[in-house]
């Protein structure tokens, strides 16, 4: 996964709930500076945003291997 | 009013008598766990002892301020407490860890000796379990050991703050029942009984005022260029002044600010010093700071707290709050203590006034806390 919004659609399928969403999101922005759920995501979608995303996703116990699994199962956008 | 929370203040600048009168105050309660703050002036110790000898079966846990406050009285040097009763905390367990040397490990360790007592804790459901914790203040060590516990339990939250010692950053012990210590971290699970709650409001306001961070020390707390310029000089700027006329009001009432999710996460500026900013919460190179606007204190902390009436459907029954030592100035500054402290008068609450506040992350410049229904 190399893009943030492909990121961001896969961690909310991952947690089905807003609220977790949320949670998850606001550690990501405060290690990251990427705001998931920010209007101007598109500018920060790269894939090096994206690498960064993964490593707080992994270090927090969400491995890109989980991750994987979950978009195969949820198919292509 | 629930007699399963129970509040207790005292002004009083003796140890021995202040744990009296609280004491004295938390009389017919029955606590799950109690959570008190204290002035620099006081030894947390006896106070801890007091409360633990008279409530062995309570989880305690305690730390120094910059000033304590209760639905009952304000003030600082004094002792502020709450007892949560078994109705409404139907589990608890407590552990310490050291801020310093492996952080992760030490964590780590804390979460295992908490899993002892409620098994995995990656497994809790978070909308019936939650975290207080209290943290040395000096150090600088709060948004790591927030990470750490993010990384332990990402989907669990802590809320607290830090200790605090009248903003010198010399000495901020935390309590546990039979430990103080500077240097760690206190924290308590709980499985909660009914709604809770958790605060987190500022009188700030998002503006269209941005600055990319592209030099920074986070682990100093420094920024040290902001659009490719020193900070300092860009800070102030915008603040449409001189950098020798940064001052402390100035920088108490202008703080830099993440925005996530369109809410600001504030970080209070502590100085400049050769074109860098120091602040109270560091910030990676990178992030993009926000100057927000100031609003009314007092009206903005009524109507979040209104808010949570709100969701509950009536008024809180009790609380735990973290005001930062920077709201107390600016309550101070505007003169405005009276109707500030008056607003936390309809339910039962112990408050402190932190070096900062933990839920998430470390923030600064809000009052964070938990409540419940």
């Amino acid at each position: 996964m190399n893009s943030v919004h492909e990121i961001s659609r896969v961690l909310r399928a991952t947690l089905q709930s807003d609220a977790l969403f949320s949670l998850v999101n606001t550690r990501i922005t405060l290690r990251t500076g990427i705001d998931l759920l920010s209007p101007e995501l598109d500018a920060k979608d790269t894939p090096e945003n994206a690498q960064k995303v993964l490593s707080v996703l992994e270090a927090i116990g969400y491995t890109s291997a989980a991750l994987q699994t979950v978009a195969a199962k949820m198919g292509p956008r | 009013m629930s007699q399963d929370v129970r509040s207790a203040y005292s002004a009083h600048p003796t140890t021995s008598e202040a744990a009296r009168e609280v004491l004295e105050q938390l009389a017919g309660s029955e606590p799950a766990v109690i959570v008190f703050f204290h002035g620099v002036v006081h030894d947390g110790r006896t106070v801890a002892a007091a409360l633990s000898g008279r409530y062995p079966q309570a989880k305690i846990l305690g730390c120094s301020s910059c000033g304590e406050f209760s639905d009952l009285g304000y003030g600082a040097g004094g002792v502020s407490a709450v007892a949560l009763g078994s109705g409404k905390i139907e589990k608890a367990a407590s552990a310490m860890f050291s801020v310093e040397g492996d952080l992760e490990a030490n964590v780590q360790g804390a979460m295992d000796a908490l899993a002892r007592e409620f098994g995995d804790v990656r497994q809790l459901d978070p909308s019936t379990h939650v975290g207080l914790i209290l943290v040395d203040g000096a150090l600088m060590k709060e948004e790591k050991v927030n990470e750490a516990l993010g990384n332990a339990c990402p989907l669990l939250t802590f809320v607290g703050g830090s200790a605090g010692d009248d903003l010198k950053f010399e000495r901020t012990p935390v309590h546990d029942a039979t430990r103080s210590k500077s240097g760690h971290a206190v924290v308590v699970l709980m499985r909660v009984n009914g709604p809770f709650h958790i605060l987190k409001t500022c009188n700030y306001a998002p503006t269209e005022k941005m600055y990319k961070v592209t030099r920074a020390d986070p682990e100093r707390r420094r920024v040290v260029e902001l659009d490719g310029r020193p900070a300092a000089e860009v800070y102030a700027e915008a603040l449409g002044i001189p950098v020798a006329q940064l001052d402390t009001p100035t920088m108490l009432l202008n703080p830099l600010s993440i925005v996530i999710e369109g809410k600001p996460w504030l970080r209070t500026v502590f100085g400049a010093e050769d074109g860098e900013l120091i602040l109270v919460c560091g910030v990676e190179e990178g992030h993009e700071l926000c100057l927000p606007k100031n609003r009314e204190i007092v009206e903005d902390t009524r109507q979040a707290l209104r808010e949570a009436s709100a969701r509950f459907g009536g008024p809180a029954t009790g609380g735990v709050l973290f005001n930062c030592a920077a709201r107390k100035l600016e309550v101070e500054i505007k003169d405005v203590a009276e109707p500030y402290y008056a607003v936390f008068k309809d339910f039962p609450v112990a408050g402190v006034h932190t070096h900062g506040e933990s839920w998430i992350g470390h923030m600064n410049q809000t009052l964070t806390g938990l409540l419940f229904a």
